[in-house]
């Protein structure tokens, strides 16, 4: 039993009193100071529950004021927790679905269809194209049909959500606007701008409800994500090969899991000490310490269940310190993430980088796993403003090491920042991107407005 | 939902509710003085550490750990405390909180807070109880499971106490006095229970029972910090309201409870925990300690760039340096490692900040040097001035090439002019309002120059050896033996004979309260027969709340009759000069330092008291009949040494309290005095002729306490001794004609001692 107040006490309690919002908020933003939700997983799961009561209680229906409405709740986010970069991510996207609802589908409605009917072949391995170069598969046919239907189509995304189906792109067309098909030119059909003229633009009651529905299907993914992830594992791990991972990323684990089903190899996994020791060991034996308290909610599906030595797979723990000596047999190293800038660097785990640097040295190449959510429009020069700092007493117990406090200083950094150049392949719920491609993936995602939401400053 | 729509409208499902929530219990007051002279104007749980007030980092430990209901017992300077949380959030409808009450009580122990909770049935269930000065980020999830387990199976397993494993030396571990705890591993129970003075060489031996050493297993461990966090049944509430003269968490109720385990078969258990961070804030030893833990980020998340409070907005950069928004600081000036600085200060050019925390507007000058120094918030700190190691309350101005070093404290408001040297723990404060001391309540010239504020601040040994601390912490790399003999601090919490900080129970630090043997009763009875008196409580009642009193602290007769005659008298005065909003509740309080010149401000202008003889009818007709009904007057003896003492008392209260009223009716205490004299005497039949031409006869109470033998009071207080008699000379002259021949000269200052007793 947990008195301390998470992740899933907090959702019990926007369940609980809908309509209080501005207990919400506070609370939502204590938590987040409190890092009592941390990660950006978790970041972003409460962001977007916590921004749809607020939408849906919002009695103004003009747009104008509820993407001011959104734009202030989202700051106070954000200043709660500046360095969880999802959570200003989230905020984009939500209001992008409003922006897109405002601009009276001039372009966007018509075209959300061909893009999520894409059927979810695998990308071939190592495939650097961008993934729109393939969505131009049966685009008109999609079009036509659109034209009859209500502009949003939830009922078409759960229907590909719940089948888990490879692709679910629904969200990354929703959220794609003029701007953004400029730079991604397959995207763009005559055909769209062809029928655009017929939708009928949104009256304002209709505005929230389709809003609301943007937030549900953006949820949606956030949950079915590392499924989809994990589609492509088995382009990407071979037998026997020998794969080097580090902390304890549910992707990460997904996506090796996925591929154990098929294929026999070993992880050798950096254990991640100070701060992530505990949960890595915890996560390789199976055993969750913490799983007494998080009790799993229907929207924490996150929780991982099955280790990867029950699939069979030999695991291999080793000390952060030893990756460097054991790189030279390694095949690949996958990598999960806090967040990915827009230049393709990245706020991950403390201890990643070094991973990358050895990886560099012997050639290996290196995968990041992550969630569209996780990237970022933004690009900052100060790398440590995103760089948590954590508690001393990891590195150094009050018990036993006590006659070194106050003469030493200690620091423990959270994470590290990696360069983008070190990273060979992003692997998101789109599709396998190369890092060079990546700022067409994040201008498809977030809406030029919105890249300026004061993040980090 | 906002708290009070739920109190008005969910009260049956809250109550319900309630069996299953966990309650909190923060006793924000130390009873004790450790934080002098800071405590004085403001109480220790809003004092700033890390610029966040104490009192927040609690209320967020206990958000933290999901615990929705509070009651806070605020103990002295209430008023303060209560409207800072009445305008913070934890009282807003955001707040973490369902409910955050505050308990109103005037206690002068942990067990009297407990004891008067017992009584309002508050506690529905099980409850933690924590001091309100604690700061920590541990996570209290598996010592409630752990108590809850216990307790379903086992209805005496009645407190759990949360401690965490340190090592020798941490630092902001208390030193002085160690805790001992004897424990059972096999089910975590705690045996025994002792403290050893680590300074005293002498006896440092445990006294153990031999069925103790029976037991096949014992844990002994002293390498244990003790936070007084507990989680209990509400069967302890219980236990304190049987056992009365229980007064302190630790060294009366553990080891009472655990010496009872023969008769009544309670257990206490602990939980060690040996992962995250907390200490509490016991003196300001441990304030310097707590406040580089902070910076160093051991209590994460409760670090500055958190930004917890709403409002703040910290960030970290290299080095551990914590800036808000709008510090400017001069191209030249550097802030170098582990330091915090508030939002819109100012560094000058060529200053340097470094190991310290700078709270918000302060302006420093230019080549300013401040090291292991706390400023608080709108400091003014001239050019080329040097602090080093010293702690600077809120509003000081040190002026230019001034030198502050190690140890000192300056308190709220003090003023240094230019050029001054202070010698190292020099202990500064400027507080106007305490009548009592007005022999201070000029500036000390000498040390704070020409148009400064400030004097020395009398310290205690408490506050003295605090100083001394943090004199030495504050240097700071010291070695693990200079620890042993500088940290003289632990806890005399448990002595509980303290006053508390800012002697919330009405009890002005006078010369005379010194006397009396037992200054907590004294304190205690005289607080509650006020209470009595401005409640228009049944005589009886407060006689009968008395000889509680009387029996928990084993008082003397005598000072059961100064205590009556003190309070009574004080009474008077509250009634002739009500306090500006008069609830009873309040009108306590308008005797506490702090708030008396407000009272005595807002009655300049309106003066809407009684006059001093209704008020003197009004409470003596009443209640004075208490002194003969409880048998306090010997009237066999010829020595009225009895009635002397008693008159005394009156004469001493109203010599002091001409000091704070208007001007205008400055003869107040004078006809106070008569119409006392008059009253008790004549009217009443409570003092004899004799007792009353003895006490006029025993000349001027100049100086009672030996301990105050200054020249400066005895001056002081005579003259004005002598214009109170003034009026009452017309009363005895009356006397006297129809009595004997005793002369009303006033020439025997000499012979005061001898009257004394």
């Amino acid at each position: 039993m947990s008195f301390a107040p998470n992740l899933s006490s907090f959702l019990g309690s926007l369940k609980e009193s809908p309509t209080n919002v501005e207990l919400s908020l506070q609370t939502l933003v204590d938590l987040f100071k409190r890092r009592q939700i941390r990660g950006s997983r978790q970041c972003a799961i409460a962001t977007a529950h916590l921004l749809k009561q607020v939408i849906r209680r919002f009695k103004a229906r003009d747009t104008v004021s509820l993407i001011k409405r959104v734009q202030d709740v989202g700051q106070k986010l954000t200043d709660a927790q500046p360095k969880e970069l999802a959570i200003s991510n989230i905020i984009r996207r939500i209001l992008g679905v409003i922006r897109d609802e405002a601009d009276g589908d001039k372009e966007g409605d018509a075209f959300q269809n061909y893009s999520s009917s894409e059927p979810g072949t695998p990308r071939k391995k190592g495939s650097m194209s961008p993934p729109q170069g393939q969505q131009n598969g049966v685009p008109v046919i999609a079009d036509l049909e659109a034209l009859h239907r209500p502009p949003l189509l939830t009922s078409h995304t759960s229907y590909m959500a719940s089948t888990n189906g490879p692709i679910v792109t629904s969200m990354f067309s929703l959220l794609s606007q003029p701007l953004s098909d400029t730079s991604t030119p397959g995207s763009q059909s005559p055909a769209q701008q062809l029928y655009s003229s017929f939708n009928p633009t949104l009256r304002p009651q209709e505005l929230s409800a389709e809003v609301i529905d943007g937030i549900d299907e953006i949820i949606d993914e956030l949950d079915n994500m590392d499924d989809q992830i994990a589609s492509y594992a088995i382009d990407h791990i071979h037998s026997n090969e020998i794969i080097l991972t580090h902390g304890t990323s549910l992707t990460v684990q997904r996506f090796l899991l996925r591929a154990a089903s098929k294929r026999r190899f070993t992880v050798i996994h950096a254990e991640g000490y100070p701060n992530q020791h505990h949960e890595t060991h915890a996560t390789i034996t199976g055993k969750h310490k913490a799983s007494s308290d998080g009790d799993p909610d229907q929207s924490d599906v996150q929780r991982f269940a099955k280790p990867l030595i029950e699939a069979g797979i030999t695991v291999v723990l080793i000390p952060d310190a030893a990756v460097f000596a054991l790189m030279s047999r390694v095949n690949k190293v996958i990598l999960g993430t806090h967040a990915v800038l827009a230049n393709g660097g990245l706020i991950a785990s403390a201890g990643v980088k070094s991973i990358a640097l050895a990886a560099r040295e012997h050639r290996t190449p290196v995968v990041v796993v992550t969630g569209v959510y996780k990237l970022c429009p933004t690009f900052v020069f100060d790398f440590d403003s995103f760089i948590e700092y954590g508690e001393p007493g990891c590195v150094l117990g009050c018990a036993e090491d006590s006659d070194l406090i106050g003469k030493v200083d200690v620091e423990n950094p959270l994470h590290d920042y990696v360069e983008g150049e070190l990273v060979d392949l992003f692997i998101t719920n789109l599709g396998g991107h190369a890092p060079f491609s990546l700022s067409s993936v994040i201008t498809e995602q977030y809406r030029s407005e919105d890249t300026d939401l004061a993040v980090g400053n | 939902m906002p708290p009070k729509s739920k109190a008005a409208g969910k009260q049956n499902t809250q109550e319900e509710q309630r069996a299953d929530t966990l309650q909190a219990v923060v006793l924000a007051d130390s009873f004790e003085n450790r934080f002098a002279p800071f405590s004085l104007e403001k109480p220790r749980c809003l004092l700033p550490v890390a610029n966040i007030p104490l009192i927040e980092y609690t209320l967020e430990f206990l958000a933290n750990s999901g615990i929705k209901d509070i009651f806070l017992y605020s103990g002295s300077h209430e008023e303060q405390v209560e409207q800072y949380l009445n305008h913070s959030r934890w009282m807003s409808s955001t707040s973490p909180f369902s409910s955050l009450e505050i308990l109103r009580y005037h206690a002068s122990s942990a067990g009297d807070v407990l004891r008067d909770l017992e009584k309002r049935n508050l506690i529905t269930g099980d409850f933690v109880l924590i001091s309100g000065d604690v700061i920590g980020n541990v996570d209290l999830d598996s010592a409630i499971t752990q108590h809850r387990a216990r307790r379903e199976k086992n209805k005496n397993a009645i407190m759990t106490m949360v401690l965490r494993e340190v090592g020798r030396d941490y630092r902001s571990k208390p030193s002085s006095r160690r805790p001992f705890f004897f424990i059972d591993p096999s089910e975590n129970r705690c045996l025994h229970y002792e403290e050893i003075n680590v300074k005293d060489r002498g006896d440092r031996r445990f006294h153990l029972d031999d069925e103790l050493l029976a037991k096949p297993e014992i844990d002994v461990r002293g390498d244990l910090l003790d936070c007084y966090i507990d989680i209990c049944t509400s069967d302890v509430l219980g236990l304190w309201s049987d056992n009365f003269d229980y007064k302190s968490i630790r060294s009366s109720f553990l080891r009472g409870v655990l010496q009872d385990y023969e008769l009544n078969g309670k257990t206490i258990h602990t939980c060690i925990l040996d992962t995250g961070y907390i200490a509490r804030v016991s003196s300001l030893r441990a304030y310097d300690a707590i406040s580089r833990d902070i910076i160093d980020r051991w209590s994460f998340p409760f670090t500055p760039d958190s930004n917890l409070m709403p409002g703040h907005n910290y960030r970290l950069s290299k080095n551990k340096v914590y800036t808000e928004g709008g510090v400017v600081l001069a191209r030249g000036s550097s802030v170098q490692s582990r330091s915090i600085i508030g939002k819109d200060t100012s560094v000058g050019d060529r200053s340097v900040v470094s190991n310290s925390v700078l709270g918000r507007r302060c302006q420093i000058g230019k080549n300013v040097r401040i090291e292991n120094s706390y400023l608080w918030d709108d400091v003014v700190v001239g050019d080329n001035s040097t602090i080093i190691g010293a702690m600077v309350a809120d509003e000081v101005v040190v002026g230019s090439d001034c030198t502050v070093s190690q140890g000192s404290l300056l308190s709220f408001r003090v003023r240094l002019s230019k050029g001054i040297e202070l010698p190292s723990k020099t202990i500064l404060t400027d507080i106007r309002d305490d009548f009592i001391q007005d022999k201070f309540s000029t500036p000390d010239i000498s040390l704070v120059g020409a148009g400064g504020a400030g004097r020395i601040h009398e310290a205690d040994s408490d506050a003295s050896e605090a100083s001394n601390a943090l004199l030495s912490s504050t240097s700071r790399r010291m070695s693990s033996d200079s620890l042993e003999s500088m940290s003289t601090l632990h806890s005399d919490i448990e002595s509980g004979m303290d006053l508390s900080d800012g002697n919330h129970v009405a009890v002005p630090l006078s010369p005379t309260d010194s006397t009396h043997g037992n200054k907590t009763f004294f304190a205690e009875a005289i607080t509650s027969i006020q209470d009595g008196v401005l409640k228009n409580d049944d005589p009886d009642t407060v006689k009968l709340e008395l000889l509680g009193q009387r029996l928990t602290h084993n008082a003397s007769d005598k000072d059961m009759r100064d205590a009556i005659a003190r309070a009574l008298i004080r009474s008077v005065f509250t009634f002739i000069n009500p306090p500006r909003s008069s609830t009873s509740s309040e009108a306590l309080l308008s005797t506490s330092p702090s708030t008396s010149t407000f009272a005595t401000k807002a009655n300049l202008g309106s003066l809407e008291g009684i006059t001093p003889k209704e008020a003197v009818a009004k409470v003596y007709d009443t209640y004075s009949p208490i002194l003969v009904q409880l048998g306090l007057f010997d009237s066999a003896l010829p020595e009225k040494s009895d009635q002397v003492a008693v008159l005394r008392e009156i004469e001493q209260e109203c010599a002091i309290r001409r000091e704070i009223i208007p001007p205008s009716r400055n003869h107040m205490g004078q006809e106070v005095l008569l119409f006392a004299l008059n009253e008790l005497h004549s009217n009443l039949d409570v003092l004899q002729d004799e007792g009353v031409l003895q006490w006029w006869d025993g000349g001027v109470e100049g100086e009672i306490d030996p301990s105050e033998d200054t020249s400066s009071t005895e001056i002081k207080i005579k003259p004005r001794g002598m214009e109170v008699r003034r009026l009452a000379a017309t009363y005895m002259d009356s006397i006297l004609l129809g009595s004997d021949e005793e002369t009303d000269s006033e020439e025997d200052e000499d012979e005061e001692e001898d009257e004394s007793e």
